[in-house]
This record gives structure tokens, C-alpha cells and sequence, in this order.
């Protein structure tokens, strides 16, 4: 960004704030009109764990994360574990134990945290509808696991969470990868046109990778075409995360779980997002924002582990979805 | 932002109108129904965190209505008692967190006492607009009707008073009218004016998503027991007395919890109810929502107990 489309505004943004907002993330707030609620809401952001995250964190059986591939484009996935399996031993730091022999090695994210360090996590259960989001960097990776150094977390809200119980995990499925492509199949059409619950992984240069949560009633996400999807996107936190990320580069990474089939829909793609479009349906819930999502890259996986799922209910706060 | 008081006007015995001027250039952008936040310290050492509706821009100053509340922490009687014209106060950037949003058909504001500052930019939008819109303006008594300069332009068939003390409240169902595509209703006022608003609108039909509401004022009722709050994902039990918020016990317990304005507007601090009978006073769930769950930084429970699934 040139100095001359920074607005004057942003001299007076310092004043009340630390610096917890890069460029886009800004951009972003002022479309929305959300500079001043951002910043209120940004004290929830810190350096380190907070105490009773810690805990949280360690009962949990899945963590989504975010990684970034060699050419720098975002991924999102999931990785599920024994509860236990993921740890925050102090409030810098949080581990993943998942040995080797446990991981699918088509996986991308083993691949792309072996080349570039930026790793966003959010842990997030679902039978809860509680989430936490920590960002930061690889320390450790080896056949064990690996560690990640926390650079910024904070908790957030559980609108749009779908209410999934996970009665049971065994690590004995066979991974496999079943199909990838450029433009969406059937199969994967109908996986999307299915969903409640996506996940997205964005990157921002200086500060890394984030993974965040999308959720909905089935068929908020719309296949407009087997390359383009459409999402509305609801009033949140008002800090744009990863719209920031987006607004800089527009490189995304959807991960859809597919619950009852045990299956990760992956897909890499460039995002746009739409301000003030016209919702005569009320489909984004008030905000009149949606995004758009241009897919170059699917992968279809089976989960390595078996997965018992019991959907329990929708959010209570999903806005109607078109049809 | 640090901003000067360059004037402070009188309406009436309560309210204390602020004329606010930025340090060192123009105001930043603000839309109708925005407020700003105060920071501010008292002689005696306390530090205060007041939000205040912007009622309009003048001069390149914004204005900003103080009403002396006698309850609450007391940050309003410090304003009004220990400020003067030349004093410095630090501001946040405006909070546009309770946008207009206005009718194709109608849009109807109902203000109750103070409540009438956010109406009066959005009345002022909706006039410029030439949209078809209409006032309410409730205040116990005449005097408490203030800003009169501000409504008085907009014309007798935009703005409506009503003073509850010799008239009672107005019929809220009549005021507001029944349902049809397009129209919009934002109030702003006491949460118990707000819950009535609520059910009015909603006995004629109204979508909630086209009711839209800003509260202020205190939330804990003179009736309220202590409660003993049960967090079953936490594994912690909580003795919460009156007058501290359910949410701020947690915070202050260091439990995992998320959370917003702690206003009981964006449901951010959402928790879903396991047991007890909660005392809903947040302006912004639905039926459905409530059925499940509350906004612990406003609402109460009947008690003694209340389980969350936290």
C-alpha cells in the first residue's frame, strides 16, 4: 500500500492502540465501518496462552490449522487425535503429539510446515461450541510431533458453530487420498452443497498464517459454478482476520469436513471479497458482504483415524440460507 | 484520540451536553447511531470507561449528551462535576455499532429519555434521505425532553413526544404499527422499555432482524440474588453477587470465555444453559436463541443455581 492511499484516519488509530492490525485488516474494518469496534475488541488479543485456555486446550481431540506451501499459498486442514494429544505446557508454547506412523502423508501440511514455519491454529470443540485461536511459529517438527511457538491468542465466539459431539476416534483407518482436480466434481460439489462447517487458512507475509471458522446452514456455502463458490459472511468479531490476510493476498485454503463420510475436502484458491451487495434475501444476515472463492486445487482425503460423529444441532444464530 | 472540551451546554436538570473538539485536525467519520468511549479519571483516582452516543457535529466538534445518573459507578457524575470547558479527555474512535438501517416502506425510532441521542443523527439522515420515517421521543417528564433544538426542526409530523408521567406509556403496539416488507424500527432506551419494544413488535409480526436495538443503563434489578454459576466444561463453581456481571466473574477467574461489547448487543459471550432460569436482559437473542442459552456479561438468573456449558 502507498502512503497515499493511507487515509488520515489512520493517525488517529495509533493513539488508542497498539499496532494488533496489519494493512488489510484495516482496509478491511473501514469498508465495514468497524475501525473503532475493532480496536475495542482487539484487547482480547495477547502474546501468550490465557490460563483457562490451557486446560481447554488439552481435552481437545481435533486442532485446525493453517500451514503454507512452497509457492506461499494457504492451506487448512484438521488433525485428530486421542484428547490429550494436544498440549499447552506453558503459555508460550502449545505441542501436538501425533507420531509418524499416525499421519497421512499426503497430507499437506506436513509437507508445507517443512518448508515454512507460519502455522495458525484454532481449537475448536464443537460440542461446545467453544473456540480458541493461536498463531505462530514451528519450532519443533519430528516423528512425534512438533511444537509451535504462540505469537498472538485469543479466544473467539461460538455464533455459526454447529454443535457435534465426537463419541469416538481410532487411529486405525487407512488414509488415503481419493481423488484431486482443478474444477469441483460431483462428489465434491455435493460435500460443499452439504456443508455446516468449513474451515479457512489465510497468510499474511510479516504475520503469518490463521486458520478461522466459517459455519452455516447447509447451503450457505453456494456452488455458483464447478470452479466458483460464494459465501456470505456474517457479523463476527469485527477484527477481519482473514479478510485482512485476504485483502494483501488473495490466496486461500477451505478444508470442509465431510462428518459423516470421514472426509476432508481441501481446496486451495483466490478469494474476493464483495462489500455492500444487495441481499434482498437476507442471507448474510444484515452485513451485505459476501466472498468469493475462485478454486484452482482440490484434494479429497480420507481421515486417517475413524471418526464417530453425533450432530447434536445447528447454531442458533445461522442466518436463512437461499431455497 | 485526545479531544478538548471547548463548550459545555445545560438541558434541563440531568443532561449536560459536551462539545468535544480533536486535537489537531477534524473529527474521524462517524455514521448515525455511533457512539465514542470516554476515558477518563476522577480527582479521587478512579478511572472511568463511558460510551456516549454521538448526537451530531458542530463546528468540527462532535456533541455528545451526559445524562447524571445517581446509580451505576459514577463515571457520569464525574463528568458532570469535575469537567469544564478547557479540560482534555481521551476518546476512542467512533463505534458504529448500531447502524441505520432505513426503510424502504417506513423506519420508526422510539427514544426513551437519553435514549433519544443515537435517533437524533439517524432522524436527521432519514429527513435528508426524504424517507418516510417517524420519532417517538418518551421522557418521564416535559423537562426531561431535552435537545428540543435538534428534534424540533425536523417537523410535527416526523417527531412525537410522549411524557409518561401524566400520560402513562404510550400504547407501544400503536406506535409501532404492524409489519409489512420494508419497514425498519430502531430504539434506543432503559432495557425494560427495549424488552416491551420487543414483544410489540413481535405480537404485529415483525422479524427480529428488522428490530434493532441500543441499550444502556444498569441491568442488575434490586430483586436479584447471588447466584452460585456451575461452568460444566470448566469444572468450576462461581458464587456471583449482585452487581457484578456472571461474565466479569468468570473473566476475573481467568475461565475461558469469549466476549464483546458486555453490553448484552452482539451475543458474542453466548452460553449455551445446561440448568437454572436465566433472567434474559440482553437486547439482541431471539426466542430460539434464549431458549438455549444467554449472554452472561447482562443477563442474571433466577437461582441459586445456574449450569453453564462452559
Amino acid at each position: 500500500m502507498t502512503n497515499a492511499a493511507k487515509p488520515a484516519a489512520s493517525l488517529g488509530e495509533r493513539s488508542m492502540t497498539t499496532s494488533v492490525y496489519h494493512d488489510g485488516e484495516r482496509a478491511v474494518q473501514r469498508s465495514a465501518g468497524e475501525v473503532g469496534i475493532a480496536d475495542r475488541n482487539g484487547v482480547v488479543i495477547a502474546d501468550t496462552i490465557l490460563g483457562g485456555a490451557r486446560p481447554f486446550i488439552g481435552k481437545q481431540s481435533m486442532v485446525v490449522l493453517a500451514s503454507v506451501d512452497a509457492d506461499g499459498a494457504p492451506w487448512s486442514t484438521v488433525l485428530f487425535g486421542q484428547p490429550g494429544f494436544a498440549h499447552a505446557d506453558s503459555a508460550a508454547q502449545v505441542t501436538v503429539d501425533l507420531p509418524a506412523a499416525l499421519r497421512d502423508p499426503e497430507e499437506p501440511f506436513w509437507r508445507n510446515v517443512a518448508a515454512n514455519p507460519a502455522v495458525g491454529t484454532l481449537f475448536i470443540e464443537l460440542g461446545s461450541r467453544r473456540r480458541y485461536r493461536i498463531n505462530g511459529a514451528l519450532e519443533r517438527l519430528d516423528d512425534g510431533g512438533f511444537d509451535l511457538a504462540v505469537r498472538e491468542a485469543y479466544p473467539n465466539c461460538p455464533k455459526y458453530i454447529q454443535r457435534r459431539q465426537l463419541r469416538r476416534i481410532e487411529g486405525d483407518a487407512a488414509p488415503a487420498l481419493l481423488g484431486e482436480g482443478r474444477a469441483l466434481d460431483e462428489d465434491a460439489r455435493a460435500i460443499v452443497r452439504r456443508a455446516d462447517t468449513v474451515f479457512v487458512a489465510s497468510h499474511h507475509q510479516e504475520r503469518g498464517a490463521d486458520a478461522s471458522h466459517r459455519g452455516g446452514s447447509p447451503g450457505f456455502i453456494q456452488v455458483a459454478s464447478d470452479i466458483l463458490l460464494r459465501i456470505p459472511d456474517y457479523s463476527g468479531n469485527s477484527l477481519f482476520n482473514t479478510f485482512g490476510n485476504l485483502t494483501l493476498d488473495p490466496r486461500v485454503g477451505l478444508c470442509i469436513p465431510d462428518f459423516e463420510g470421514q472426509r476432508l475436502l481441501q481446496l486451495s484458491g483466490r478469494a474476493r471479497i464483495l462489500h455492500g451487495q444487495d441481499d434482498p434475501h437476507g442471507l448474510t444476515g444484515g452485513t451485505g458482504r459476501f466472498w468469493e472463492v475462485a478454486i484452482e486445487r482440490w484434494l479429497l482425503r480420507r481421515a486417517p483415524q475413524r471418526l464417530d460423529w453425533e450432530y447434536l444441532d445447528a447454531s442458533p444464530f445461522n442466518p436463512a440460507v437461499e431455497g | 484520540m485526545r479531544y478538548l472540551i471547548d463548550a459545555i451546554i445545560r438541558h434541563g436538570p440531568v443532561v449536560k451536553e459536551f462539545r468535544l473538539a480533536p486535537e489537531g485536525g477534524a473529527p474521524p467519520p462517524w455514521q448515525p447511531g455511533a457512539h465514542i468511549e470516554l476515558h477518563f479519571t476522577s480527582r479521587a483516582g478512579a478511572s472511568h470507561r463511558n460510551a456516549y452516543s454521538v448526537v451530531g457535529e458542530q463546528r468540527g466538534m462532535l456533541r455528545i449528551a451526559v445524562q447524571r445518573e445517581e446509580g451505576g459507578r459514577g463515571g457520569s457524575r464525574v463528568l458532570h462535576d469535575e469537567f469544564e470547558p478547557g479540560m482534555m479527555l481521551e476518546v476512542s474512535l467512533p463505534l458504529n455499532a448500531f447502524k441505520l438501517h432505513a426503510g424502504r416502506t417506513r423506519t420508526v425510532l422510539v427514544a426513551g429519555g437519553i435514549g433519544i441521542t443515537p435517533m437524533l443523527p439517524m432522524a436527521r439522515a432519514l429527513d435528508a434521505a426524504g424517507a418516510s420515517y417517524r420519532l417517538h421521543y418518551l421522557a418521564r417528564d416535559a423537562e426531561r425532553l431535552v435537545l428540543a433544538d435538534d428534534w424540533t426542526g425536523l417537523g410535527p409530523e416526523r417527531v412525537q413526544t410522549h411524557v409518561t408521567a401524566t400520560q402513562g406509556r404510550p400504547d407501544l403496539a400503536c406506535l409501532i404499527g404492524p409489519w409489512e416488507e420494508g419497514c425498519e424500527l430502531h430504539a434506543c432506551g432503559p432495557s425494560l422499555l427495549l424488552e416491551a419494544i420487543r414483544a410489540a413488535a413481535a405480537a404485529q409480526g415483525w422479524p427480529q432482524q428488522h428490530v434493532r436495538f441500543e441499550s444502556f443503563g444498569v441491568r442488575a434489578h434490586d430483586e436479584d440474588s447471588p447466584l452460585q454459576v456451575i461452568l460444566r466444561q470448566t469444572g468450576m463453581t462461581l458464587d456471583v453477587a449482585p452487581g457484578k456481571s456472571i461474565l466479569d466473574a468468570m473473566i476475573e477467574a481467568d475461565v475461558f470465555v469469549s466476549y464483546e461489547c458486555k453490553r448484552g448487543e452482539c451475543g458474542n459471550c453466548y452460553a449455551g444453559v445446561v440448568s437454572g432460569e436465566p433472567l434474559h436482559r440482553d437486547v439482541c437473542l431471539n426466542a430460539q436463541q434464549r431458549a438455549m442459552g444467554m449472554t452472561p456479561c447482562v443477563s442474571w438468573a433466577r437461582g441459586p443455581l445456574l449450569e453453564l456449558d462452559l
